[in-house]
């Protein structure tokens, strides 16, 4: 049957007004015709308008024994078509795009939205919280801030095994050379990173071992070196 | 035939006629598609209460196509325990749980009524016939309507419909027959009927303003 044949008969599908093969017909034309499925979907919310226009009240009998049966009726199980079928991978964009449908209708729920504004608020308080630590920590770590060999102050304030370096007026460094950081214990250094900026201010916490007594800091090749190859620039005792 | 027809062509325009002013809407009660996606997970309180909601709806319609009482009440059991079955199937997205559950109700109506008979003798035999229960006359049945806003513009899209259009939708929908039927019924050429049926539903889509 062609299509605009199998499309005239819309309507008396719509009604549930064909026969097994007229049915299986328009089927097929419905499965290759996405706006004839949408205009399915309109007729069928008419239909349903009908439907609902006589309506009548059943026999009170009736709902008991309908409450009886489905209690005994296994329901079926979700359709496979939305989901992923075992080792079946959903390429990218789909699984983006379910994703981003997801999000849509998480927002469409308030859900998202109430969560964001909820975060959102979290985080600036968060921030507010590190930036007022960060200015105290910073001026107790400017009391004991020692001047370094060749330039800059090094201060360390410790905290059971977190510590705080603030390294400041950083001069900076020639290409391919780094400021690296050592916990120094009373068997040796190991590094403690490479200061980030080569230049200016750097702030960093870390944690180090009970052991370590002292911060130092040395002039390295890029990409630090295992063991100091530079001189100490400074060294800054933790209280122990 | 003819008298068929016009028990349901009544029933229409007896629908038409209802005071838009005492329409009565659902306001307050719970959402049935809620409920239904709630029974679709397995919650039989849930599913009692999409009964409720519904059960006069669907009683209503498969009585209207099936016509008798018993076979309308197994149809109506039948019709709900397949809602049970298949509730995790409904998807709000594609439309209202009324008229899914209405959807399934009428196809299960219109089962009942073809195989009940044999399709070569169904219409003459029921055409000959007078209703077979005198309790749905049309002025029972349309006691029972509920006067809600809705039908009450059903009515008035009904009366825009041409009278083609609307018998042709009536037999179809409310007595079951396919449209090689309604074209018998009706004397009038197969094409023409089918193509009254959708251009009668299309125009009550755009009277109704209804979506999928």
């Amino acid at each position: 049957m062609t299509s605009p044949e199998a499309h005239t008969l819309i309507g008396a599908y719509a009604l549930d007004a064909v026969d097994d093969t007229d049915r299986a017909e328009i089927e097929a034309h419905l499965a290759a015709c996405p706006e004839c499925a949408a205009e399915l979907a309109e007729l069928r919310a008419v239909a349903g308008v009908l439907g609902g226009a006589v309506p009548r009240t059943p026999p009170a009998p009736l709902r008991a024994a309908v409450l009886r049966e489905i209690a005994a009726t296994r329901q079926l199980p979700p359709t496979l078509s939305g989901q992923r079928r075992r080792g079946q991978r959903r390429p990218l964009a789909v699984a983006i795009a379910a994703s981003a449908a997801a999000v849509i209708a998480l927002v469409a729920l308030g859900v998202v939205t109430g969560v964001t504004i909820d975060q959102r608020r979290q985080l600036t308080e968060v921030r507010a919280e590190a930036a007022d630590l960060s200015a105290v920590t910073s001026e107790l770590a400017a009391r004991t801030a020692q001047p370094m060999t060749g330039g800059g102050n090094l201060a360390v304030v410790a905290a059971a095994d977190r510590v705080f370096v603030d390294i400041r007026d950083l001069p900076p460094l020639p290409a391919g050379r780094v400021y690296q950081l050592w916990a120094a214990d009373a068997k040796g250094v190991q590094s403690a990173g490479i200061v980030a900026g080569n230049a200016g201010r750097s702030t960093q916490f870390m944690t180090v071992r009970k052991e370590v007594t002292s911060i130092k800091v040395t002039v390295e090749p890029s990409g630090g070196s295992t063991q100091p190859t530079g001189a100490v620039l400074a060294s800054a005792p933790l209280p122990r | 035939m003819q008298r068929q027809a016009d028990d349901d062509g009544r029933v229409l325009r007896a629908v038409a006629a209802h005071d838009p002013g005492g329409g009565a809407t659902n306001e307050g009660a719970p959402d049935v598609e809620q409920l239904l996606l709630r029974a679709g997970r397995g919650d039989t309180h849930a599913f009692a209460a999409v009964y409720d909601q519904l059960s006069a709806r669907v009683f209503g319609l498969v009585r209207r196509v099936v016509r008798d009482p018993s076979q309308a009440e197994e149809v109506t059991q039948e019709v709900f325990v397949e809602v049970w079955r298949q509730a995790n199937r409904f998807d709000p997205a594609r439309g209202s749980a009324a008229g899914w559950v209405c959807t399934l109700a009428h196809r299960r109506a219109v089962d009942r009524v073809r195989s009940a008979q044999a399709a070569t003798e169904r219409e003459w035999r029921v055409a000959a016939a007078a209703p077979r229960d005198g309790g749905t006359g049309y002025d029972q049945v349309v006691e029972q309507v509920e006067l809600r806003l809705e039908y009450e513009r059903l009515g008035r899209c009904l009366d825009g419909l041409t009278h083609l259009q609307r018998e042709s939708i009536s037999l179809a929908y409310y007595s079951g027959y396919t449209y090689r039927e309604v074209a018998e019924l009706l004397a009038t050429p197969v094409p023409t009927v089918k193509t009254r049926m959708r251009d009668g539903l299309i125009r009550l889509r755009d009277c109704l303003g209804v979506g999928a």
